[in-house]
């Protein structure tokens, strides 16, 4: 399972996982015998497949432990309703976009990342797929009609690590392509390299921005479960520029612990070994913050968490560290970038 | 603590020998059988939908969820579509999907353990199974590879989970008929029951022992990424006898309600990533500042626990 996904770190995770992942595939009954259903059961002959009549009775359910079903994800093939193109988060980099949009084609993520804001907001571990992409294609033209769009498909999951699985990056770049006018950005902690099939269906003009967090080795080990390595990550950024696509690094979320500057230092140090920057189309950065709704639940999930249960202060609805030190480590984060690429396009996250 | 619930006195019989389960007294309206060493309480429902989640309703709204470690239906079923035992072995099954043939509401147990019992769907009508359950407008769901039929199930799941998560509900049956219920004996029962207990013993031991409450374990990271140390309580040469733990601190600093839950969040943190706290309350001490004379004095104390827990630095400024 780990190639399907990508991944390279934290065997050790994926190992102790029960049985592997989605030993119960829940399908709902209107989207049985289509062909991208079929194409994603065929992948998993030994799976449990359960006919069910809406995926909000799996994902929805009372009572729920997301981490425990992290543990041992089950996949949920559904077809997605009502709105579904959203605005961008507030907390949420638009990197100057006017019309910043996202859309969720995949609920969850293969990743288990502690921080993940996803733990507090979904009562689910659950992936769930949604295989009507024409009806979410369908919408965007809409927005497209009225103004030039920035959308992020890979917001509420991470799109690469099951690109194996469902194609999905190669049909946002093929839509992208044939719809001028719109932008978008796959973001990722997968190793998985470029294909041929990405790299063919994409346009020529950078409309497709591939984005890349990056994080330490010692974070990635602790937090952020199942994830590529540093540098298995910065492998796939650099098959992603030499294919064409404009790369983005984003050292977002920096997360604190003690020694953060002598570790963070050592990342981009690596990073900048690895990857030439001034060929990086910008970098964002950004200590952790979340919404004040997702912490509580997250804190519950994740009582031994330390990333979650840190003494945030809390300003305007969201939990952050303490000004004085994110302003620290942003700062210092923007001076390692520029030290390394002069005229780098930075964008840090303002309230 | 765990929570079995079977409907009748034969499908008890072989979980109350084998787990040495002991008649309570108590006046509950359902008969029920404990082994307090082994954290394990089985009643019997009696049959039929309303009996099984009143007996749910009655046993775990007595106790708070966090107690509750398991919760398991365990009992006879007909089988509608496959299902029959073949070569005279009993089949257990693992219920996948259970639905109340009166509301027609769907419940899915967290299938999350490696277990290697068959998987079916279990149907819940308040009626013996006599196959007109399944008349042409209902059919067989497209997908069903077995589909049993029963008069507790969807009701037990409904019900427990109202108190605990579907990962902690469990719904194992076994097959008794498919429709001649006129065969169906006490002593069938029995006999189904003990044939499938062996392997219903073995599933309660593979859920039990991978730790189906399973939070992260979590090791603290340091710039080296080694492990930290963890320091247990560790006492204080002012105060040799007891240890130092997040009561005795905020007693220490004359904490107000606000102090206290602001310290148990510093506390918990400093904890999980092995922050050496308790050397900085040693250093008070040493210095005489601790314990705080006033809450003053502990606000202080409290601030500058604050920022070494926080990593915010004495000459750190927002620009």
């Amino acid at each position: 399972m780990g190639g399907e996904y990508g991944t390279e770190a934290n065997e050790e995770h994926r190992a102790s996982m029960h049985g592997g992942k989605f030993r119960h595939i829940y399908v709902e009954s209107r989207v049985l015998g289509l062909e991208r259903t079929e194409r994603m059961l065929a992948r998993f002959p030994e799976a449990e497949v359960i006919e069910i009549r809406h995926y909000k009775d799996i994902f929805n359910r009372r009572r729920q432990d997301p981490a425990v079903q992290h543990k041992s994800q089950n996949l949920i093939i559904a077809a997605k309703e009502g709105r579904l193109v959203y605005p961008g988060a507030p907390v949420c980099q638009s990197f100057g976009n006017a019309h910043f949009f996202y859309t969720s084609c995949v609920m969850n993520c293969v990743f288990d990342c502690e921080y993940c804001y996803l733990k507090g907001m979904y009562p689910s571990g659950n992936l769930v797929i949604f295989v009507n992409l024409e009806d979410i294609f369908k919408e965007i033209r809409g927005l497209l009609s009225q103004f030039p769009v920035y959308l992020c498909v890979s917001y509420d999951t991470d799109l690469m690590a099951v690109e194996g699985l469902t194609g999905y990056v190669e049909e946002w770049a093929r839509f992208v392509r044939d719809n001028p006018g719109l932008s978008i950005e796959v973001r990722t902690k997968s190793p998985r390299l470029c294909t041929e099939a990405i790299r063919e269906a994409a346009p020529e003009d950078g409309r497709v921005i591939y984005a890349l967090t990056l994080s330490p080795d010692e974070v990635i080990h602790s937090c952020e479960h199942g994830t590529g390595t540093l540098e298995g990550r910065l492998r796939a950024a650099q098959s992603f520029m030499d294919a064409g696509f404009p790369v983005r690094l984003c050292f977002d979320p920096m997360i604190y612990m003690p020694g953060w500057e002598e570790v963070y230092g050592r990342m981009i140090r690596r990073a900048s070994e690895m990857i030439d920057f001034s060929r990086v189309r910008d970098f964002s950065v950004g200590s952790f913050r979340i919404s004040e709704t997702y912490l509580k639940p997250m804190r519950r999930v994740l009582p031994r968490a330390a990333v979650v249960q840190y003494p945030f202060e809390l300003t305007g609805g969201y939990y952050h560290y303490p000004a004085a030190l994110a302003d620290r480590m942003e700062l210092f984060m923007e001076y390692e970038i520029r030290l390394r690429a002069e005229d780098a396009e930075i964008f840090r996250w303002e309230e | 603590m765990i929570f079995i619930f079977t409907a009748l006195v034969p499908e008890a019989e072989p979980l109350i020998q084998e787990f040495s389960l002991k008649r309570t007294g108590g006046g509950s309206a359902f008969q029920q059988f404990a082994n307090e060493e082994q954290g394990m309480l089985l009643t019997i429902t009696g049959t039929g939908p309303v009996r099984a989640a009143a007996a749910v309703g009655a046993v775990l709204g007595k106790v708070s969820p966090d107690e509750v470690t398991l919760v398991l239906n365990f009992g006879s079923c007909a089988a509608v579509h496959g299902g029959m035992p073949e070569g005279g072995e009993t089949p257990l099954y693992l219920i996948q999907k259970l639905t109340n043939m009166e509301s027609g509401r769907q419940w899915y147990p967290d299938l999350l353990t490696g277990s290697c019992l068959p998987e079916a769907e279990l149907l819940t009508g308040s009626r013996l199974y006599t196959g007109d359950e399944m008349r042409e407008d209902r059919g067989i769901p497209a997908l069903s590879h077995v589909l049993l039929y029963d008069m507790e199930g969807a009701a037990f799941f409904e019900a427990a989970n109202l108190f605990v998560g579907p990962h902690r509900i469990h719904v194992l049956k076994f097959v008794t008929d498919s429709g001649d219920t006129g065969r169906v004996t006490p002593d069938t029962v029995r006999r189904a029951a003990e044939a499938a207990l062996p392997r219903a013993a073995e599933y309660l031991r593979l859920v039990m022992g991978e730790d189906c409450c399973g939070k992260y374990a979590m090791k603290s990271f340091t710039a080296n990424g080694e492990e930290a140390e963890r320091m247990t309580a560790v006492k204080i040469s002012s105060d040799a006898d007891a240890p130092l733990d997040e009561d005795a601190l905020a007693r220490g600093l004359c904490a107000s309600r606000m102090m206290r839950a602001q310290l148990h969040q510093l506390i918990l943190y400093a904890d999980l990533a092995g922050l050496k706290w308790r050397g900085r309350v040693r250093q008070w001490t040493e210095k005489g500042v601790y314990p705080a004379k006033d809450r003053r004095t502990g606000k202080q104390l409290l601030a500058e626990l604050k920022g070494m827990v926080q990593g915010v630095q004495c000459d750190d400024k927002r620009r």
